[in-house]
This record gives C-alpha cells, structure tokens and sequence, in this order.
C-alpha cells in the first residue's frame, strides 16, 4: 500500500509540471517530452545492475536527449525553463512513478494475492489529485478560487470530453496489449509521438491558439521535427531489441518450492510449476545474448535445489 | 477471460517442415504463444483450456493430425506467476 501512495505521490509531481508545460509550449511538443522518462529509467536499470550498457541503449539514449532537447528550441535558442522542468519534476517524478509502480505490481501482500492493476491506478489516481491540489495551494493567485468557480461550467464540457478521449486511449492500449507483445505496442505507440504536430496544427484551425503558440519560422520547425523523429527512432530501436529464452529447469529431489525465489530474478517475466518431466518453464528476456548470460542465467543456476537447466532461445513467436 | 488449464508442449519437429507446423499451431485458438526456438525442442506452445477434457480434445484431435511433428512432450502448469 505504501509503494501505490509514493508512486501517487509521484504522478503528482510530474502531472503539475506537465499541466504547467502545456501552458508555456504548444502542444506538439509535450508528447516527445513525456518519453524522456524512458532515458531515466533504463539509467535506473543499468545503475541497479552494475552492469555496462549495450550499445543500442547508449544509441537510443543519445536519440531520445537530442530529440528532446532539439524540440525545446525557441528563436532565441533553449527554452530553459520548459528544459529545466521537462528534465526535473516532469520526467524524474515520472520515472520514480514507473519504478514504483512495478513495485508494487511484483508486491505479494500474501501468498498468493497481488495488486490488482485496476485498483492501483484507481488508489495512485487519489493520491494523484490529492498531492496535485496541495502542491498548487501556494501557487494560486488570490482570487483563483472565484476564477474556478466562473470557469467550471464553460469547461465541464471539455473536461468530460478529455476525460473520454484518455479513457478510450487507455482501453485501446490495454486491448492492444491483450493482442501483442508490450514491446511492440509501446514501439507502435510512440508513432503517436510524430502526430503530435499533425494534431496540433489541425487543431489551431479549429480552436485557434487552443493548442499552443506555433512559430512559423520553417528553420524551427525542422529542428521540431527533426528532434521528434529521432525521440521516435530512439524508443522503437529500445523496444525493439529482445531476446527471449524458455529455460527449462530440472529440480533434484527433496527441493522446497522454487517458484517465488525465481520469480525474484529480474528479467524472469514468468514463471511456471510443471506437472511432468520438466519441473520449471522460465521465461526471460534481456537486452543481448551476454547479458542473458551475465543477467539471468548466472543467477538461476545459483538458486539451491536446481540440478539441470536447458536454455531454449526463442527465434521466432507468434502470439 | 483467464482459462484455467495452461499447458505447455514442447515439440522436436521433422527436417523442414517447422514453418509448416508453425502455421497450422497459429490456427488453434488456444495456443496463445507459439515459439521457434534453438535447443533440444523446436517449436514451444502455450494452451489455454477450460479444462482437461479440452486439452484431450486439442491435443488428441488437432495438434497430433498435424504431420511433421516428430514428438511431444505435454507439461501441464500446476502453478504461474507472471508479471
């Protein structure tokens, strides 16, 4: 329960700065912005581990901090503050959110019973708005609470219209995921990413200056576009590189149950308890072949009790 | 929408003829994973049954009329922890 109040807490944070964002910059760039959390979290992972990283992580990393920073470009060079906000509160919170949300998700409050996904967003949610609305205390002018007033008839519509539109998304992707690998989704999903600009300038049409402030100098938007392409191109080549393996894994006898003490081993997504001549199904996934060496493999043949393993290395899966 | 019988089985196929058997596994609903890979076995599939009367039905009536499988081995999960 205390890791869904701290990831709440966290999502706080990094939603008031990006409220706070979407008030300074257009709204093309607030996507793009919101995937730098991906650079803190696999240097969350690559620190835990003690492990070098891959290549393809320091490439993608470097894609995603340049995209970043070349979409912040103002004609008057950086735009600092949005930098500033969108590389502290905003993507550090994020991260902090992420990591504790799996958290929780490995958590057994007892044998058996985990967190259920529904009732951590619904919990993290309270916590979200909670923190988000003590934060802004301090920040409110004197008379915001009759400017709240006045507004929210004029707005109930758009917030019931927003409220449906990220409801959708998310039933969507929860779809999508039942269909496909996270992987993939999250790779396809960074397409979203690139239709921020489509996006914003039909919406300008509709709701002029409703999406944000557009420059029109053509130098500019290169660099935007430029810088979101290569947020995109950095987080498909991440997603993309996997390798899973099916490790078979024989017991000897007299062994106590193995299930939760593999299950602990990062890398390992699933871990089943056979009835026949293998004991345990493991399926892991690391970045390389090393590393699934290094990672994954070193570690369950430490585990006491095994006394065989075969590694099986998935070529091809269909789903 | 979770089924309750998970099975996996582990097949060694004849030369050639994986693509084959790979297609036709996709054509069964409740094998959710199917998966070419190297070491002793060759093709790895996942089922989800309602029970074992079903898994009888899928193994027994579709998956051994599939030609090219050279031999199988059923292991059926007594328990899973997944992410």
């Amino acid at each position: 329960m205390t890791y869904v109040i701290i990831a709440g807490f966290f999502a706080g944070i990094s939603t008031l700065s990006y409220y706070f964002l979407v008030g300074s910059t257009d709204a093309s760039s607030m996507l793009p912005y919101g995937q730098l959390v991906i650079i803190y979290l696999l240097m969350g992972d690559l620190m835990a581990e003690k492990d070098s990283p891959t290549v393809i992580e320091i490439q993608s990393l470097m894609s995603i901090l340049f995209g970043v920073l070349l979409i912040g470009t103002t004609p008057i060079g950086f735009d600092f503050v949005a930098l500033l906000i969108v590389l502290g509160p905003m993507n550090l919170s994020s991260a902090m959110l992420t990591y504790y949300q799996r958290k929780t998700k490995r958590y057994e409050i007892r044998p058996g019973l985990r967190v259920d996904a529904l009732n951590m967003r619904v919990w993290s949610l309270l916590v979200l708005n909670s923190v988000m609305s003590l934060l802004m205390l301090p920040m409110m002018p004197a008379n915001a609470w009759q400017m709240m007033a006045e507004s929210v008839i004029p707005l109930f519509w758009i917030m019931v219209g927003s409220s449906v539109t990220a409801f959708l998304s998310i039933v969507m992707y929860i779809r999508a995921l039942g269909k496909g690998s996270m992987a993939v989704v999250n790779s396809l999903s960074a397409i979203s990413v690139v239709l921020g600009i489509p996006a914003t300038l039909i919406g300008n049409l509709f709701i002029p200056g409703g999406f944000g402030d557009l420059g029109s100098d053509p130098f500019l938007w290169t660099l935007k576009i430029l810088g979101i392409m290569l947020v995109m191109i950095g987080i498909v080549a991440l997603q993309a590189t996997d390798i899973r393996s099916l490790v078979l894994v024989k017991v000897k006898p007299m062994t106590r149950d193995l299930l939760p003490d593999l299950y602990d081993i990062k890398g390992v997504e699933k871990v089943a308890a056979l009835a026949g001549g293998i004991d345990y199904i493991l399926t892991i996934k690391s970045r390389n072949l090393a590393k699934t060496r290094t990672m994954i493999l070193n570690k369950v043949q430490k585990v006491p009790g095994i006394d065989r393993i075969e590694t099986l290395v998935v070529i091809r899966e269909y789903r | 929408m979770t089924e309750s019988i998970q099975s996996y089985i582990l097949m060694e196929i004849e030369i050639g003829m994986t693509d084959h058997v790979v297609d036709q596994l996709r054509h069964i609903e409740q094998a959710t994973r199917v998966a070419v890979t190297t070491g002793g076995y060759d093709i790895v599939v996942l089922l989800e049954t309602k029970d074992l009367e079903e898994l009888y039905e899928i193994t027994v009536n579709r998956i051994h009329k599939i030609s090219g499988i050279k031999e199988t081995t059923t292991a059926v999960v007594e328990k899973m922890i997944s992410v």
